[in-house]
């Protein structure tokens, strides 16, 4: 039965996660669940079973200098510079981690300077609520997302067309669509008086010929 | 005056009234009211062709610009109007409206296109658009939210469910159901997603964590969300192998079976736990398998 179910949801599924999960269609397995193996399986080792407060302290990974202190994409605001003192306060994203020298790569999102290296402490996260719309991106609007689905209002939804329209990475297609289903739209709808009666349509009309540009930016 | 949902809910009894131009005086209708609506005679929208692409439906940010793209097309028919109708993303692309839409021709979703009426202006309009590819996505995600806003209530709700027959709170576990119907089935009907720790690429072995001294499965609503909690599960020491965990889809379907199949240790699931900045009604910790038993049983009518 789960192996019927994998035979035909397996592609759907796929389709359901292709926008986000483009460069990491080498991980996704095809995926069935025999009860028996899940059942066999069901008790991790410890090391997969961790008490999170326990983990956080007693397993710290062995690698963990080469892991970057924040995600990519964080939205941060610079502080404490010394030798670039005119740039605290400016805010930028994560875009890099450079273990060896142990800082942190930042995008400034305004200002001449394009992108500057600091140490962990130089950044102060910021919360997507303090960003301004037009710096938001769209992990930021997700995020708003979180908090409550009602939070995006038709400024952020224009920013998420922006985004949507410019956007380079493909990544950002899971969270464009999330955001999508988190806003309210206006579409628009047809009355006829004339009937006097509730029935709405009819619902196609003759095709246009407009040029229009497009920009399919989510890539599949 | 601008109806309210209860304005619409007094409308239920009758489906024919449910509808735009009958709910609002002015030109735009409240979401709420909408998601009503969309029950009694979806779909209400008016598509939009494109040369190329063919039917689409297209979203607009407000009103002026829902009534340029409207403008742009002649009236189906004399006499008739339109309505710019503000609707909740999550309604419009649930599985049940986008559907109906597809079935209907729609090929894509367009977002505030700048529909110009002619000449240079039509040269540099632009439209940013979701394509059908990205339709069986998009409907997970509005199913993801629907089922994210609903967890309270069923958490709410098993009290009720849990109770034996002689406890108080047994006699309304009908009424308790029946209230959860839309919560319940959109539980039961989910594909979660969850972090695989298995090896083996042809199975799948959620990632666990302890609560109460028992290991409860790590379950997401959607890929996006798990994403924001990699980097916290990442920081607890979760994932012990290089390289990136993969995630898998993970059914409703095979909760009870992988709950409950003898050997199993799991002790119940987690929804949406470890997620950053999440609201605390958008995550459910701690379902013991017994609860998940009676929500999926409660789901698909069986007696509780």
């Amino acid at each position: 039965m789960l192996r019927s179910w994998h035979m035909g949801a397996a592609c759907t599924l796929a389709a359901a996660t292709a926008a986000y999960w483009l460069y990491r269609k080498l991980n996704r397995p095809r995926v069935t669940l025999e009860p028996s193996a899940a059942a066999a399986s069901a008790a991790p080792p410890p090391s997969k079973v961790q008490q999170p407060s326990m983990a956080a302290s007693a397993a710290a990974p062995s690698n963990s200098t080469d892991a970057a202190p924040f995600p990519l994409g964080t939205t941060v605001k610079l502080t404490g510079l010394q030798s670039k003192p005119e740039l605290n306060g400016q805010r930028g994203r994560v875009i890099g981690w450079d273990a060896a020298k142990g800082r942190l790569n930042v995008a400034l999102v305004h200002g001449s300077t394009k992108m500057i290296q600091v140490k962990p402490p130089n950044v102060l996260v910021m919360d997507p609520s303090d960003l301004r719309i037009e710096d938001m991106n769209s992990d930021d609007l997700v995020k708003l997302t979180l908090r409550s689905h009602t939070s995006l209002t038709p400024a952020h939804a224009q920013r998420l067309i922006e985004l949507l329209r410019t956007a380079s990475d493909p990544l950002e297609g899971g969270n464009v669509l999330r955001c999508c289903c988190a806003c309210e739209w206006l579409v628009a709808a047809l009355k006829d008086p004339t009937s006097g009666e509730t029935k709405v349509g009819p619902l196609m009309h003759a095709a246009l010929g407009l040029g229009l540009r497009l920009s399919p930016r989510i890539a599949c | 005056m601008r109806p309210s949902g209860s304005d619409c809910d007094s409308h239920l009894g009758l489906h024919a009234d449910c509808l735009p131009h009958q709910l609002s005086d002015d030109q735009v209708m409240t979401s709420d009211c909408m998601l009503i609506a969309s029950e009694c005679a979806p779909p209400q929208v008016e598509p939009f062709k494109h040369t190329s692409l063919g039917l689409g439906l297209l979203l607009s940010t407000s009103t002026e610009r829902c009534v340029q793209l409207s403008a742009v097309s002649p009236p189906p028919s004399q006499g008739v109007t339109r309505l710019a109708v503000k609707i909740a993303g999550r309604a419009l692309f649930a599985p049940s409206a986008l559907e109906a839409l597809v079935k209907d021709g729609v090929k894509f979703i367009g977002l505030d296109g700048e529909v110009a009426t002619a000449g240079p202006v039509a040269e540099s309009a632009e439209l940013a658009l979701l394509s059908e590819v990205h339709f069986p996505s998009i409907m997970h995600m509005s199913s993801a939210l629907e089922l994210e806003e609903g967890l309270a209530a069923l958490a709410g709700a098993l009290p009720a469910l849990r109770a034996p027959p002689g406890d108080p709170r047994h006699m309304y576990q009908s009424k308790v159901t029946s209230a959860i119907t839309k919560p319940l089935s959109a539980f039961a009907q989910h594909t979660f997603f969850c972090f695989n720790a298995s090896k083996d690429p042809n199975s799948i072995l959620p990632i666990t964590a302890l609560h109460d001294g028992a290991s409860f499965m790590l379950l997401y609503t959607c890929e996006i969300i798990l994403e924001q909690a990699r980097k916290v599960l990442d920081d607890l020491g979760a994932f012990q192998s290089t390289g990136l965990v993969p995630s898998g889809p993970f059914p409703a379907t095979y909760l009870v079976p992988a709950l409950t199949t003898e050997g199993t240790s799991h002790a119940g699931i987690h929804i949406n736990e470890f997620v950053p900045g999440i609201d605390d009604g958008y995550k459910l910790v701690g379902l013991q398998k017994t609860d998940v038993v009676r929500l999926m049983e409660a789901a698909s009518g069986v007696a509780v």
